[in-house]
């Protein structure tokens, strides 16, 4: 009896862990703390630190976007409103950062 | 249902519908008045208040001249604003009529929060348009130090109420929400976008806090943002309600008469 | 040749846009509002990077004084927190109810609540120190309105997961009730991409 329930429990988690967001969640996590060993510890100007953080961030959100917030499978409009925003906001923090 | 059938026997429902109809527009033109006036009162030419030539380093001198300069104008700017204020809450009380229908069987809170609203709203605007009046009226004459002191006030009157703005925009945004009756009063975006206008009209409260920069008086997100927000919520919601409403919008379970 | 191509940009169309059955996450009307919080947040970051090159001395030396560490902490809870999220909207989705809903939704509300505790320290300690909004630098005001604003989202966020879980209670579960849960869930998503936004740009960035 106990037997069957581990086994019903286990196939239910397997089909809740069946999802790209699941590997996604552990690209997100390396991707955090990639930023986190590589921002410590600086107290002046670096563009490539910079470029390299906020680049990270603006995949995470699109990660974010498509995986979590399922846009990946939504109509195109919405998946085109979320990537322009991603693209906008990435562009423009950038181009304040490098040419203002 | 019933009910309204009960209705038909007494009444022409087309009619009825009808007035309705004509009712909700003509409120609905009241917010686009209100913010059509609410604006012109406001340009450069007449009282210079949006875009501001003043903020909020200015020296009382300064203000002081300002005022001087453009007496007349701020006056006219401040009785115009005074009138069209009234439009105000001729829409926010259609608004409130209309969603009263949701809560018909429920406790009407929703729809009396929405009433106390108004007057807190309309607080906000007439009450900006009564200061202005205030500082123009003797101010060649009060000390400058004083003016800029009750010049301040005119935009903490106006930007700094937010948050009893914000709960009105979410009883109208639940309100909508709750309508599950075949016939919606308002699409359902437009109780999100009440919660849209509740939540990002807020950036105006840090004002208080800052002389200058993006949140000071005049910057960013003390002014335009949430004035963006302001009008683009009312005119939205004031053109949904330009489109024709049904006796039975709203109506989902009928357990008292559907006038009460 | 052509067909082999054809197949490969399926296959990269299926990795980023699935199956494409066109299902909109919750309704049509979060997205209004979530899109509008969003563009706002745009505003907010670009008009932080040009205060920012204004003094950019000034906000590298206190960009220095944040606690980084709680910051990066505070990002895997809301990861955590929205992968647990993502697998209890599917959970229902598959018909999956009971002690492993729960299990999720606790999980989410309590990374949300760690992510306010530590705030909460952050904020006390930085205050602490003499780093307050009203001391006349500007990183420190956008420090706090930024971290505050986004705080307040989330606090409300914990509410709206509070709802969530009530609504995973209801039995039977209606279409109605599973797109309730998809619109929370998007609401606390879009919390979480705005710290993964936030907290290279106030941390991170040299």
């Amino acid at each position: 009896m106990l037997n069957v329930i581990q086994h019903h429990k286990q196939q239910e988690w397997r089909i809740l862990a069946s999802t790209p967001a699941t590997p996604i969640w552990f690209v997100l996590l390396a991707a955090t703390c990639y930023s986190w060993w590589l921002g410590v510890g600086h107290y002046h100007s670096t563009h490539l630190l910079t470029i390299t953080v906020m680049s990270i961030a603006f995949g995470k959100a699109a990660l974010i976007g498509y995986f979590f917030m399922e846009l990946r499978e939504a109509p195109p409009i919405l998946r085109t409103i979320f990537t322009v925003w991603v693209m906008v906001i990435w562009t423009a923090t950038l181009s304040v950062y490098l040419f203002y | 249902m019933a009910t309204v059938a009960a209705l038909g026997n007494r009444v022409d429902i087309k009619k009825l519908d009808d007035s309705f109809r004509k009712v909700n527009v003509w409120a609905g033109w009241g917010g686009i008045i209100f913010t059509a006036g609410f604006l012109l009162a406001c340009i450069p030419g007449v009282s210079y208040q949006i875009p501001p030539t003043l903020n909020a380093m200015n020296t009382p001198q300064e203000v002081h001249d300002f005022y001087v300069a453009h007496t007349l104008g701020i006056q006219i700017g401040a009785w115009l604003g005074m009138c069209f204020s009234a439009f105000y809450y001729v829409w926010g009380a259609a608004v409130a009529a209309m969603l009263r229908r949701v809560e018909n069987g429920r406790p009407p809170v929703l729809t009396y929060i929405q009433l106390g609203a108004i007057g807190v709203g309309v607080f906000n605007s007439v009450l900006y348009f009564f200061w202005m009046a205030w500082c123009a009226f003797r101010c060649a004459d009060i000390p400058p130090e004083m003016l800029r002191s009750m010049n301040d006030m005119l935009f903490i009157q106006l930007e700094f109420e937010v948050f009893p703005l914000s709960l009105w925009a979410v009883a109208i945004g639940l309100e909508i929400l709750l309508d599950k009756s075949p016939n919606p009063v308002f699409p359902r975006w437009c109780g999100w976008l009440n919660f849209w206008y509740a939540g990002l009209v807020m950036t105006g409260q840090f004002m208080i806090f800052f002389h200058a920069g993006p949140f000071a008086w005049n910057g960013v997100f003390a002014l335009y943002w949430p004035a963006f927000v302001f009008f683009a919520w009312i005119s939205a919601m004031s053109w949904m309600m330009l489109k024709p409403i049904k006796t039975d919008s709203g109506v989902q379970h009928v357990s008292q008469e559907l006038y009460t | 040749m052509l067909v082999a191509e054809k197949n490969k940009a399926t296959a990269l169309d299926r990795l980023l846009f699935g199956a494409g059955g066109g299902h909109v996450p919750g309704e049509w009307g979060i997205w209004v509002f979530i899109f509008g919080d969003m563009t706002w947040y745009c505003l907010m970051c670009v008009t932080y990077m040009t205060d920012r090159v204004k003094h950019i001395a000034e906000f590298n030396r206190a960009a220095g004084t944040l606690h980084h560490d709680i910051a990066a902490v505070n990002m895997l809870l809301l990861l955590t927190s929205s992968l647990a999220v993502a697998y209890a909207v599917r959970a229902v989705r598959h018909g999956i109810r009971g002690r492993l809903v729960s299990a999720l939704m606790a999980v989410a509300v309590t990374c949300g609540l760690a992510f306010v505790v530590n705030k909460a320290y952050e904020y006390q300690s930085m205050w602490h120190a003499g780093y307050t909004p009203i001391g006349g630098q500007a990183f420190y005001m956008w420090y706090y309105i930024l971290t505050w604003v986004h705080l307040t989202h989330l606090i409300g966020g914990i509410f709206v997961l509070r709802f969530m879980y009530y609504v995973s209670k209801r039995s039977p579960l209606e279409p109605g009730d599973i797109r309730s849960m998809e619109c929370c869930a998007s609401f606390w998503h879009a919390v979480d991409l705005l710290w993964v936004i936030l907290f290279p740009l106030l941390y991170l960035v040299r």
